[in-house]
């Protein structure tokens, strides 16, 4: 390992910094970052730590959204009060990455620009119709995150972009979101699938849906499909096994260490079935009083 | 490349070095500062062996730039206690056989505290949890488990200390 | 509930506090001034014969102390429990058996240095195609790892008249079990520190056998065993996976070659993939009974992969061989266990020692037997548990104490207490 160290202090510094700057790897908890440096898969010459950016920290309340900070770790997302009680499932989610130690460094940040299929933050984040809003010394943009991504370990960012911020929409009353994760083992597990879903539900039928899965493709997806064929649906169980059925044939898994991709298929199936029912049954029953 | 100055608080005591900013925290940790406490098993996340607290959370040193520890608290297996007087938590390791060939207890021992510090009286279930980041191939953790929740019956961590 | 002092009581384990304290010393924590770090070549495929190596890069590297190959070595160039059929490094000319063979070792003023000089080591191998299956490996037409052939032993059991006996069974079970390669994952990866002492080469090493080491560094360094030391170091877990020699021999002929304190550390990956593992087995089991259930023969074939080496492998199928009807008695016996050579890693000593493996077959079983002749499991065991002036398979009497009897009965008394059972 041997590599130029660099650690702004704010994002005007950050982004003069990467503008123009060549061969570059921007370092957040560095649990993804230090174990491909250590296997030499990739090897920077320019390490950029943006750890020290208080502008990229915390959890900020907004009209209608809720914003993360790119540098929150799995742990601040999982214990926030706020985001506990307006996106239960993303927390769910952070909670199951890793082990409590990588839970303490890694970072919502590091979990998208990594951007492995596995990530276990993204499912939840794709249902919670999150929105990447991405600087760089030329501006700002804000995407839909899975647009972001664009293959295993790649993403859309141009040179000289970050991420600076990640918005999600809280959890409404009539709205229920749920995630799940199966690996081989409860703890220190790549997913196998993982999944996340939302719903709304207005007079007994599914008025909008968002299903996410990971770990059956290239890149994280959205099913926008069984989505749509959701509307107008009553919340039952046919319904969630249909949706899970569409999932099983619209997805390409591999094979792989860790499963068969016919495996990989049936969990993508129970995974959305799953998804479905607890977050329809949180739509009927939850209100969110203030 | 151009080497870096830290300051940091280790085991509570101030410490000011410099290091090349490639150096891993538990490297610093073992090779300069002779600290070998902290050990290494498998260097990529996956064993928390290398455990160390930085402002009281379990953290795995292994992945950890030397130059991250500026401006934080940090505590090693070094600073739970001395032959004085041990920590409660290895008390209770002892007495209760959670040491077999000793090479996770250092990091077990600092998530335990990690966990106790915030929570002093967890359940078994939050125990075995906030321990699952480190493994042990020997106890079967049961005994682990055992000398972490006597520590919290008793009132947790720091209460005793 | 003991009269003894010590049997029946929890006692402090001696190093306990040391181990707490983070006090204790690992091999890894060993240090001298001076020390240098070695590392190891290793081949990349998984059979083949070498052809040259040329070290001339990374004897150049600035900071590389030594380069040792094959021809270095003054002594046997081998080791093994069992066997001595394992290359400290392969030889020009010399076969390669699996992935991961040592070929050449760099001592260096780091560990980076001597990482980099690794890779400036070129090497040419005549690869050979490799057989991995243990049962494709016993046939005529397989690649040879060895020139005697791959089947390294076979142990035969035979008691009584095993066919007769089948032909008078009520109910007969015959089913084929395999079990998987198993790293033993011990949570310190192998470490070691040599030095020399005038003349005296003193590893500390993490290990479960002394004694061997010292042997094999002695024959391998071509110097009398009373001047070679083996300390074992504080040992962070072994499970049989550190009775081998992993960086012993090495250590030692890098002392030697240096004259300077030497350590090596291996990585969690050159620890998994180098290390010895549980045997695989292949197994094909007959057990049959009267119609009370009482057995009267019993047949196993088993085959259990020892990998490129022999390790423990024809102890560890003997072991196999003799437990695999389990703690039940059989008047009629009949067991063929292989000890099989494959271009896998070498498998070795691991809890159990080839009895795991055959344990799950035997219990399975006895749980199949039990539901053809609509028994419960515990009644099928406790009618065929060995008992004192009962005989093993292999025909001996157990005189005195026999404790399967006595076990299934505490165990079911402690079920009993938990749970309804409907036995
Ligand atoms: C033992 C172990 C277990 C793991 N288990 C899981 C698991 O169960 N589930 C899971 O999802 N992940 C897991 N991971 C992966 C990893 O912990 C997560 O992806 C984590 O969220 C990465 O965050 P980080 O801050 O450590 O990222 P870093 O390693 O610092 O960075 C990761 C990537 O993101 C980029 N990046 C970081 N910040 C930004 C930014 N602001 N803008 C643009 N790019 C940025 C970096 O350049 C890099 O490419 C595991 C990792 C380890 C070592
Ligand atoms: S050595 Fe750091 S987690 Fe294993
Ligand atoms: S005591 Fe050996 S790994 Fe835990």
């Amino acid at each position: 390992m041997q590599f130029n160290y660099h650690s702004p202090k704010s994002e005007t510094e950050l982004a003069a910094l990467l503008n123009g700057m060549e061969d570059y790897c921007l370092l957040a908890g560095g649990t993804d970052v230090m174990v491909k440096m250590k296997e030499k898969l990739i090897s920077p010459r320019n390490l950029v730590d943006v750890s020290g950016i208080e502008s990229l920290k915390g959890i900020r309340e907004t009209a209608g959204s809720l914003w993360i900070g790119p540098l929150v770790t799995h742990r601040e997302l999982m214990d926030s009060p706020v985001m506990n009680k307006k996106t239960a499932a993303l927390c769910l989610a952070a909670s199951e990455v890793g082990s409590p130690q990588i839970r303490n460094a890694g970072t919502v940040g590091g979990n998208i620009g990594n951007a492995s299929p596995a990530a276990d933050t993204v499912p939840a984040l794709l249902a919670l119709d999150a929105k990447v809003q991405l600087n760089s010394a030329n501006g700002s943009e804000n995407l839909p995150l899975d647009k972001v991504f664009v293959g295993p370990g790649r993403t859309c960012l141009k040179s000289g972009q970050y991420i600076a911020g990640i918005h999600v929409s809280p959890v409404a009353a009539g709205e229920g979101a749920a995630f799940a994760k199966f690996g081989k083992r409860k703890a220190l597990a790549c997913s196998i699938v993982n999944g996340a879903a939302w719903v709304r539900v207005q007079g007994g039928v599914i008025t909008a849906a968002r299903i996410a899965l990971g770990s059956v493709g290239p890149t994280p997806v959205r099913l926008y499909e069984t989505e749509k064929w959701l509307v107008g649906r009553k919340p039952e169980p046919a319904v969630f096994a249909e949706a899970g059925l569409q999932a099983e044939q619209s997805v390409r898994p591999i094979d792989d260490v860790r499963c068969t991709a016919t495996h990989r298929g049936k969990l993508a199936r129970v995974t959305v079935q799953r998804c479905l029912e607890a977050a329809t049954k949180q739509a009927m029953e939850v209100c969110v009083c203030e | 490349m151009s080497k870096r100055m830290i300051k940091f608080v280790l085991n509570g005591k101030p410490i000011e070095l410099e290091v090349e900013p490639e150096l891993l925290f538990v490297d610093l940790l073992r090779e300069r500062l002779g600290l070998t406490g902290t050990k290494v098993g498998c260097g990529e996340g996956d064993c928390g062996a290398c455990t160390v607290l930085v402002d009281g959370k379990n953290v795995n040193s292994c992945l950890m730039l030397a130059v991250k520890a500026d401006g934080h608290d940090i505590v090693t297996v070094e600073g739970l206690g001395d032959y004085d007087k041990l920590h409660p938590l290895q008390e209770a390791f002892i007495a209760e056989g959670a040491v077999q060939c000793g090479f996770c207890t250092p990091g077990m021992l600092l998530s335990a505290k990690s966990l106790l510090d915030v929570n002093p009286h967890p359940k078994r279930e939050e125990i075995s949890r906030h321990i699952s980041g480190n493994l042990c191939r020997c106890t079967g953790y049961t005994k682990i488990v055992n000398a972490i929740e006597k520590v919290a019956c008793q009132g947790g961590g720091e209460d005793r200390e | 509930m003991s009269d003894y002092k010590v049997i029946g009581h929890s006692v402090q384990k001696l190093d306990a506090v040391e181990k707490v304290l983070g006090v204790a010393k690992y091999a890894a924590d060993i240090q001298f001034p001076g020390m240098i770090y070695g590392k190891t070549l290793r081949s990349k495929v998984a059979h083949g014969v070498l052809l040259s190596v040329d070290t001339g890069k990374a004897k150049a590297l600035p900071g590389v102390v030594s380069v040792l190959t094959g021809d270095d070595i003054p002594g046997s160039n081998s080791s093994g429990i069992i066997i001595k059929d394992e290359p400290v490094l392969v030889k020009n000319g010399q076969k390669i058996r699996k992935i991961g063979d040592p070929i050449a070792l760099v001592a260096a003023e780091t560990e980076e240095i001597a990482e980099q000089a690794l890779r400036l080591i070129e090497v040419k191998v005549d690869e050979l195609p490799a057989v991995f299956d243990p049962v494709a490996a016993m046939k005529d037409d397989a690649p040879k790892i060895y020139e005697k052939g791959n089947v390294l032993a076979v142990r035969k059991i035979r008691r009584g008249d095993v066919e007769k006996a089948f032909a008078e069974c009520a109910v007969i079970v015959e089913q084929d079990y395999q079990t998987q390669m198993a790293e033993h994952a011990y949570i310190e990866p192998e470490a070691g520190v040599a030095k020399l002492d005038g003349d005296i080469v003193t590893v500390w090493v993490c290990t479960q056998n002394p004694h061997y080491d010292a042997k094999e560094i002695a024959r391998n360094l071509n110097i009398g065993l009373n001047r070679v030391r083996v300390i074992q170091a504080t040992t962070g877990g072994g499970f049989g996976g550190k009775l081998d020699v992993s960086v012993q021999v090495h250590l030692g002929l890098l002392a030697v070659a240096t004259r300077r304190p030497v350590k090596m550390i291996y990585s969690r990956h050159e620890s998994i993939a180098n290390s010895v593992k549980r045997h695989p087995f292949i197994m094909k089991l007959k057990s049959g009974s009267d119609a009370n259930g009482k057995l009267l023969a019993f047949e196993a074939s088993i085959i259990g992969d020892t990998g490129a080496y022999a390790s423990y492998g024809p102890g560890t199928l003997t072991r196999s061989a003799v437990h695999v009807m389990g703690p039940y008695e059989v008047p009629n016996v009949k067991v063929d266990a292989y000890t099989v050579y494959t271009n896998n890693p070498q498998a070795g000593a691991m809890r159990g020692f080839g009895v795991p493996q055959v344990a799950f077959a035997h219990e399975s079983q006895m749980d199949i037997l039990a539901e053809k002749l609509g028994v419960s499991p515990l009644k099928i065991r406790l009618i065929n548990a060995l008992r004192p002036g009962s005989f093993t398979g292999t025909g001996t009497e157990l005189k005195d104490s026999v404790g399967i009897v006595e076990t299934l009965e505490a165990a079911t008394a402690g079920a009993k207490k938990t749970m309804e059972l409907n036995w």
